[in-house]
């Protein structure tokens, strides 16, 4: 293990589908080098609380922690509350559905020796359909000459141009997500965007790490975008995106609703 | 008689101390790089630090220099203008010419001083050399210098009398991994820019999913900064099909850049494994390399799915690393250092040898 790790691992659990979710862990635990930490967290008295404490045996994970949550269990509240809980100065969000590969951890690292400035690292993602084909990269344009103004890096102006950016793998310093506000629990839609056009905003270096963290599959049924697409209509959706264009100068979480027009 | 006597005794004194001229004829690149002229410069470079006398030897008064991609430590090397007639050469002084210049050789045919060929692209030699005419026997060139064994056994089947001395270039110490990780930046150096966009074009069509990778063509740059950027890419192209040393391959794996490479005419020495014969030619793993220019996008986009995932192969990185530093300052400057000296050591044996005989005749 490196002396620098400090990592933990936060895996937001929610009505979890078990092949999945054991995937999930299992790829945390075969990490070449091992992160101080998993954190799962499980909404009170629900399946999951079960699920998670079968599959951590089963999978013998070491130095892992189960955070019951009794409050909101959406999927912002969910990662904030395991933020919360961590112990590491950083630790890495995985979606409950995904894989990371197995040097995730470890490029993570290297890349926060190479560039001690950061505070943000996304990883890119390689999304294929259900049956595997693949589809595109996400978080790969940073890397296209002339995106933003420096190769790699994300910033604000070419957020505002561009939205689609993935945080499932991403590294965080932790001080810098509670001092710039997490996620935004009452936002739907485009609370991720929301929160990288924050952290660019202040004082936030974001760099994308041009490695592979994992395979993503696209529109999978059950998962937390496959839902948004039933839910929201095509106006919603429009007026989700506009206003992560304007929350993101609040570092508060304002509790806007979305009115539906007569 | 006497005078004569005198004379060679005074070239003897003079070659043990080093008061001659070692004279390398240099194009003017007008500012643009060339590692075959910025070879010369390291030859002439190494040469002074050693205790000698060297000059690059050049046509016109106006020259324009090598300070602004080679650096000013070789803008300030010694030079010597033929139109300023500042060239004075005597019977212990050398005359170095690159091997393009047949009609240079032709013009100094004559002269008293050793002539010496400077062979580092083979596909030259016959640029300028007329039909029936020879190095050795027309010119009176029978030392050449030249960067490898194959392009040495190339010469001596043209001149068989000619004598090769073996000095191959030196990769650079600046050429080596960039302290911070490596780019998704892709070095192309080809051997004219058309091939250079073809490969880039034909990459985009064909793989479109990788068109936010950068291409980075490093035709023109200053040495150093040439250096830099291929330090930070974290894959080179090469394609360069009449390349006689392969310096650019050698650069990038000293540079830790794994190269995609269109294999050359001539197979650099390097590049060959143990065993290859001329009908059965076996490569050594430190390179992607391939006869098919239109294979090169495709290894390109294997190469860099490979990087993305972290799962380039152990025994290529090892191959790679097998081939590294074998052409260092360090090395290079020897075999300068040997060569040179000998020719000095054979000179002054050849004035010792006329001396006796004069002796004798008095």
């Amino acid at each position: 293990m490196k002396e620098e790790n400090q990592i933990s691992i936060i895996i937001p659990v929610f009505n979890a589908d078990e092949t999945f979710l054991k995937r999930a862990i299992l790829s945390v635990s075969k990490q070449i080098v091992t992160p101080d930490a998993l954190i799962l967290v499980v909404k009170k008295d629900s399946d999951d609380v079960k699920l998670v404490e079968k599959l951590t045996k089963e999978i013998k994970v070491l130095n892992y922690q189960i955070v019951i949550n009794e409050g909101n269990t959406n999927f912002q509240a969910q990662l904030n509350l395991g933020v919360k809980e961590c112990k590491t100065d950083w630790f890495i969000f995985l979606e409950q559905d995904d894989e990371l590969a197995r040097i995730w951890v470890n490029n993570v690292i290297d890349y926060r020796l190479d560039q001690p400035n950061v505070n943000i690292f996304l990883p890119m993602v390689l999304d294929v359909t259900p049956a595997d084909q693949f589809l595109n990269f996400t978080n790969e344009a940073v890397w296209a000459s002339q995106f933003s103004d420096e190769l790699g890096i994300l910033d604000n102006a070419s957020l505002l141009r561009y939205q689609n950016f993935n945080i499932d793998g991403m590294a965080v310093l932790k001080e810098a997500y509670e001092e710039y506000g997490g996620l935004k629990e009452s936002m739907k839609l485009s609370f991720i965007y929301e929160f990288l056009l924050r952290m660019t905003h202040n004082p936030c270096r974001v760099m994308v790490i041009p490695k592979l963290a994992y395979k993503h599959v696209n529109e999978r049924e059950g998962s937390l975008w496959s839902t948004y697409k039933k839910e929201l209509s095509l106006d919603e959706s429009r007026w989700w995106l506009s206003l992560a264009k304007k929350e993101c100068y609040h570092l508060d979480d304002r509790n806007i609703l979305y009115k539906k027009k007569d | 008689m006497e005078n004569k006597q005198e004379k060679i005794l005074e070239f003897v004194e003079r070659i043990d101390n080093n008061d001659f001229g070692f004279y390398f004829f240099t194009l003017d690149t007008k500012g643009n790089p060339l590692a075959g002229i910025a070879n010369i410069y390291e030859h002439v470079k190494v040469l002074n630090e050693l205790g000698y006398k060297a000059y690059i030897l050049h046509d016109k008064d106006d020259y324009h220099g090598v300070g602004e991609w080679l650096g000013e430590s070789y803008a300030k090397l010694p030079h010597v203008s033929i139109e300023k007639k500042e060239l004075n050469l005597s019977p212990i002084d050398y005359l170095i010419i690159p091997e393009i210049f047949a009609n240079v050789m032709e013009s100094v045919k004559d002269f008293p001083c050793k002539k010496i060929v400077l062979s580092q692209s083979y596909n030259a030699i016959l640029e300028l050399l007329r039909i029936g005419e020879r190095w050795d026997f027309t010119y009176g060139f029978r030392d050449i210098i030249t960067t490898s064994q194959k392009q040495g056994d190339y010469i001596k089947r043209l001149f068989p009398s000619v004598i090769n001395h073996i000095i191959p270039p030196s990769i650079p110490d600046y050429f080596k991994p960039s302290n911070k990780l490596k780019k998704p930046i892709i070095s192309i150096l080809t051997r004219d820019q058309k091939s250079a966009l073809r490969i880039i074009k034909s990459f985009y069509l064909q793989y479109p999913m990788y068109k936010w990778l950068s291409f980075r063509e490093l035709r023109g740059l200053p040495r150093k900064t040439f250096a830099e950027q291929l330090g930070q890419s974290c894959l080179a192209v090469w394609v360069d099909d009449i390349s006689s040393f392969g310096t650019f391959p050698l650069e990038c794996i000293q540079s830790d850049t794994p190269v995609v490479g269109k294999i050359p005419d001539m197979v650099p020495d390097w590049m060959e494994d143990e065993g290859s014969t001329t009908s059965n030619i076996k490569l050594k793993n430190n390179g992607i390399w391939t006869n098919d220019i239109l294979a090169v996008p495709t290894l390109i986009a294997d190469y860099m799915r490979a990087w993305l995932e972290d799962s380039i192969p152990q025994e290529f990185i090892d191959g790679i690393n097998a081939s590294k530093d074998q052409f260092t300052e360090e090395i290079v400057n020897e075999k300068i250092k040997n060569v040179y000296g000998n020719f000095v050591q054979k000179r002054k044996e050849e004035f010792e040898t006329l001396l006796k005989i004069e002796e004798k005749t008095k």
